[in-house]
């Protein structure tokens, strides 16, 4: 762990002092809503908490239906 | 068409994983939360600033110290820090991105709903009103009825999720995600506090959310864990959010360390001195953290031998704190400093961290911190750490790392002016705070009568405030202007040394073409001579 990290997908091409890519090759991180769905389902729980108990049923049903899709979801572009 | 550009925009910030934006969007959503917690210190300054002053009621007051508090801690301090570690760790180690992107951007939302949340508690009039530690038998519900404290305790809970996700993302990118041939020795030293802070947050908020939940549990649902009369222990309270409440010290201290570690060598032209002694005491100072806590709680009448035992864990917390302060000061030793706005605030760090450190230290002394609990003194102490360290190390990171974000220089003009009034003002409002302490003068109280020898200390203390308040106005100002008119930094305009400063500024969606070949603690400056690397010298 403590020796650098030697990734084999990542050393395709050793030059210059770097490990270089081609531009197609590289995938970053695709965007994604359910963060912030499954972030608003928590508030809506501590909103139900001052409220009402049902709105606290309706926000782990949120977080729950919310967390299963993100799961689901394609990580990368 | 305009409508669609901004909705376009709009969402793409919603939905966006890349580390740098929810790096950003951490920042300005701390800067705006910085402007209400200025905003209410202000109110307490002027409604201190003489005698049976009328600008808030008793209980307006409680409202606005205990949301200061809070704020600056949870909703400015923590996440400014995260934010900058969120921008710059993966650019620093060669990464293209944190380990879990979409539990970054989870991250964030769970702070900024946190905050949201709790400030939504002034609409109600119910704003948390009993200080930012929530001590009990105080917080329970026989003792603060209605919601004020139940909006604290519930958004404490939602930003500890922030924290945690964040913290393990952290610990996770920094130990898995480096770039070929950075070692954990060769690590920049920001990227070693991050590391270390991300540590102290997994194992100290866990006892404040053990503490909220029981807190929680005996509002909500009738528990009696605090409630001494039915046989609770109101001392459980301040173990359990001590137990955190000290490594929060550090968590909010030790990444404005790894600033100006950053930022000293850069600006004395030096490669920083004793590296591994700088790298290892974050870890120690991380370890010992977690052994001071009592320390807060002399006063309520410890076991001689815990007494003794917090006293000496918090003499020794000293020790590798000092190594920093030491190891920064023989790098400037002999360097060719130059004087630019990040160099100022690091300096300024430095300077008043120490004040704040030396004054820390007389409070570990049982028999002096009987006597000043409770008071202005214990109040100056910590903003001396937390305000003249932690709010300084985030400013001279911030003007040091502004070029690489936006691709323009701030002005540093600007920066050293913002800088003078801040210092003046940091200190004229702080120090008189030492001696209305000793004068006796406790924290959190409204008003006070005349004739205590507490007026013009209060008096100064409020002159100060308005260099604060010209200091922060200058910063924005310089903050907007230069997005427009700041000189064109290109890829490393202070002539730096980490790889954060090899990529373009602003950097790419994917922040490096080509991942780096590490083979030196200054791996940029191996790429600009290479003549004379550090690899040759064995770092």
């Amino acid at each position: 762990m403590f020796e650098g990290r030697e990734d084999q997908t990542m050393a395709n091409n050793v030059a210059g002092g770097a490990v270089s890519h081609d531009a197609a090759e590289i995938h970053m991180p695709a965007p994604s809503y359910w963060p912030i769905v499954v972030a608003a389902g928590i508030t809506v729980v501590a909103v139900g908490f001052l409220i009402h108990p049902i709105v606290v049923v309706a926000g782990v049903l949120i977080v729950i239906a919310s967390i299963i899709a993100w799961g689901m979801e394609e990580s990368h572009a | 068409m305009a409508r669609r550009a901004l909705r376009e925009g709009l969402w793409s910030w919603i939905t966006t994983t890349d580390h740098k934006r929810i790096g950003l969007m951490y920042i300005l959503t701390a800067f705006a939360f910085l402007v209400f917690a200025v905003s209410e210190a202000t109110l307490m300054r002027l409604q201190t600033s003489r005698p049976l002053n009328t600008v808030l009621g008793p209980e307006q007051y409680n409202q606005v110290f205990t949301m200061h508090g809070t704020t600056m801690v949870f909703l400015f301090g923590m996440p400014i820090l995260i934010g900058l570690g969120n921008y710059m760790v993966p650019l620093m180690i060669g990464a293209r991105d944190m380990a879990f992107p979409r539990l970054n951007a989870f991250g964030y939302w769970m702070f900024l709903f946190g905050g949201l949340f709790l400030y939504s508690s002034f609409l109600f009039g119910a704003a948390p009103n009993a200080g930012w530690f929530a001590y009990v038998p105080l917080t329970i519900t026989q003792y603060t009825p209605g919601r004020n404290l139940d909006f604290w305790v519930i958004a404490i809970q939602m930003l500890g999720i922030s924290s945690i996700t964040g913290s393990i993302n952290m610990v996770v990118t920094a130990l898995r995600m480096r770039a070929p041939g950075m070692t954990i020795n060769r690590l920049p030293l920001f990227v070693w506090t991050q590391l270390v802070t991300a540590f102290l947050i997994l194992f100290a908020i866990p006892s404040l959310t053990a503490a909220s939940a029981l807190l929680m549990l005996d509002r909500f649902l009738g528990t009696v864990f605090y409630d001494p009369a039915a046989g609770g222990d109101a001392l459980l309270w301040q173990h359990l959010f001590w137990a955190f409440g000290h490594p929060e010290v550090y968590i909010l201290v030790l990444p404005a360390m790894g600033v100006v570690s950053e930022v000293v060598p850069v600006f004395s032209r030096k490669p920083l001195f004793g590296y591994i002694f700088v790298a290892w005491s974050s870890v120690a100072i991380g370890f010992l953290g977690f052994l001071v806590w009592a320390h807060h709680m002399f006063a309520v009448g410890l076991h001689p031998v815990l007494q003794a035992f917090f006293a000496a864990t918090s003499f020794i917390i000293a020790v590798p704190t000092s190594v920093k302060i030491f190891n920064w000061l023989a790098t400037m030793w002999g360097g060719r400093i130059r004087l630019h706005a990040p160099m100022l605030f690091a300096i300024g760090f430095i300077g008043q961290f120490v004040i704040g450190g030396l004054t820390g230290i007389s409070v570990a002394i049982v028999p002096f911190d009987w006597q000043v609990t409770d008071s202005y003194y214990v109040v100056a102490h910590f903003h001396y750490t937390l305000f003249g360290g932690t709010v300084f190390g985030v400013l001279a990171g911030i003007h040091y790392w502004y070029p690489k974000a936006t691709g323009r220089m701030m002005s540093d003009r600007l920066g050293q002016l913002q800088f003078w009034l801040l210092f003046i003002g940091f200190n004229v409002t702080f120090m008189p705070l030492h001696l209305v302490g000793l004068l006796g003068m406790p924290r959190r109280t409204y008003t006070y009568l005349p004739g205590l020898g507490w007026e013009l200390p209060n008096a100064v203390s409020m002159f100060g405030v308005l260099f604060i308040l010209s200091s922060f106005i200058v910063f924005f100002y310089n903050l907007l202007v230069s997005l427009r008119r700041g000189r064109i930094a290109g890829n490393d305009p202070w002539d730096a040394w980490t790889l954060e400063w090899q990529t373009a500024s602003p950097p790419p969606a994917h922040n490096f073409d080509a991942i780096p070949l590490v083979t030196s603690r200054r791996p940029l400056w191996d790429i600009k001579h290479p003549e004379n690397p550090d690899s040759l010298r064995g770092h």
